[in-house]
């Protein structure tokens, strides 16, 4: 008995080439990851040929299969063409997409990664600061993982932190306070964040997003944040993933 | 490989793995090629493993225009030697080089790539053979590169990242890229965004096509 066409909808993160003319690709969705074979797609007269390309918004029609399901109609609802024309945002994109992909898993609800994917990729094009909007992506992504950074208080005595530069270790995931920094021996891992980073780190908790733009952000400062990110991702996934040293920090 | 494997004798084990190793076969596969060549006779399986032999032995890849030749010792293949070297189509593969070269329309000289961007898979710039082609571009022979890498994510980014470090360094060289749009035989319904809208932005006038 044939089974039952269903639908999916998502963005391509990978493809790769199989056999003579089929192409494998991975889906982030709302159902989280997803593989499928796309057969005869790597021919010129195939209806799924342009659709079936890495940074595509798709909707997709597919038979569910045992190991690779097997896709039968895919319509394009967004293909990020601005993206698509600059090399620097090409890079971004993927670092995003491998990211989400990291940490989403199969048949788990999923939506909340792929708005907030979607959503990034639809401002970045227009954005003064890519890598601000790229931060933000991180910082709730995190957030939304239950890995949010602790920024108000000291991860170790709990006491509210004052005005001044701290130190973050994402193994702890926060900020320790002066005293508590100075009495651990954790200065190995531990990263000095100035009182600017604090302030950007804690605007995006607070959701004013707006009110960044009035800081006058240097892209410094930015990149300084992400690092410190980065590093709770790496510990967290356990990984470094492959896009990071693409991205210009 | 499965674990009923284990029971057969080492020889055949061997030989499925070989054949797993292969793209696009999978451990059944590999089985099956690996049944069919003890089924065959000595001198069909002896053909097929000297064919192998010479393949790595005979060829390699030219040091300039990194194509396959035969002569793997020498600076220049002979693709080298008769093609128009003030000409050099980019391509990311041999397949594509011999694609372009079976449709006699390209007179003029390949560099390839082997490979294409694609940070995802860790594929960088620096894993290209992007250092040969600048070494052919400053001996200044170079008039016009045509960028005919895939139009995909992957071969665009490459092109992007080409055109950025032959016109900063190479003002003079003229560059192109295979134009892009609607492929023949292709319905107008099906087409993707980018696609369409490559084809509308290099769409020409009827009398040019004419």
């Amino acid at each position: 008995m044939k089974s039952i066409s269903r639908q999916a909808k998502g963005i391509i993160t990978r493809c790769t080439n199989y056999k003579e003319a089929d192409r494998i690709f991975t889906l982030i969705s709302d159902n989280g990851i997803m593989k499928f074979i796309a057969r005869g797609a790597k021919k010129p007269s195939s209806k799924l040929s342009g659709h079936i390309e890495p940074l595509n918004y798709v909707m997709l029609y597919y038979r569910p299969s045992k190991s690779l399901n097997s896709v039968s109609q895919v319509e394009s609802i967004s293909s990020f063409l601005e993206i698509k024309k600059e090399y620097n945002l090409i890079l971004r994109a993927q670092y995003m997409m491998e990211l989400s992909e990291s940490l989403s898993s199969e048949n788990e609800d999923n939506s909340y990664i792929l708005s907030l994917l979607i959503s990034t990729l639809s401002n970045i094009h227009n954005s003064k600061m890519p890598d601000l909007d790229i931060l933000i992506f991180e910082f709730e992504l995190l957030k939304y993982q239950g890995f949010g950074i602790r920024l108000f208080d000291c991860t170790n005595c709990n006491k509210k932190l004052e005005r001044s530069d701290h130190y973050f270790s994402s193994k702890a995931g926060g900020f320790y306070c002066g005293g508590c920094f100075e009495s651990k021996e954790i200065h190995y891992e531990s990263i000095k964040v100035t009182i600017e980073q604090q302030l950007i780190l804690r605007t995006i908790s607070r959701k004013k997003y707006k009110g960044l733009i009035n800081l006058n952000l240097a892209e410094k400062e930015i990149n300084n944040c992400r690092k410190l990110i980065q590093k709770s991702i790496r510990d967290i996934i356990g990984v470094q993933l492959k896009t990071v040293k693409f991205s210009d920090l | 490989m499965t674990s009923s494997n284990n029971s057969l004798p080492v020889e055949v084990q061997k030989l499925i793995i070989a054949f797993s190793a292969l793209p696009g076969i999978g451990p059944k596969t590999a089985q099956r090629l690996s049944y069919f060549v003890l089924s065959q006779n000595k001198e069909d399986t002896l053909k097929l493993s000297e064919a192998l032999l010479e393949v790595k032995e005979n060829l390699g890849f030219c040091k300039t225009c990194c194509f396959i030749t035969s002569d793997k010792n020498s600076e220049n293949c002979s693709y080298c030697y008769e093609k128009d070297s003030t000409q050099i189509c980019i391509v990311e593969n041999v397949i594509d080089a011999i694609t372009i070269e079976m449709s006699g329309i390209h007179k003029g000289s390949f560099h390839v790539l082997h490979g294409a961007i694609s940070p995802i898979n860790g594929v960088g710039p620096e894993k290209l053979k992007i250092e040969e082609l600048m070494k052919r571009l400053n001996k200044g022979e170079t008039e016009e590169i045509i960028l005919a890498t895939n139009p995909t994510l992957e071969g665009e980014a490459t092109g992007m990242y080409l055109n950025k470090i032959i016109s900063e360094n190479y003002n003079n060289i003229k560059l192109t890229r295979l134009a892009r749009g609607l492929a023949s035989g292709t319905d107008l319904e099906y087409s993707d965004f980018n696609t369409l809208s490559n084809a509308f932005q290099n769409r020409t006038s009827v009398d040019e096509v004419n």
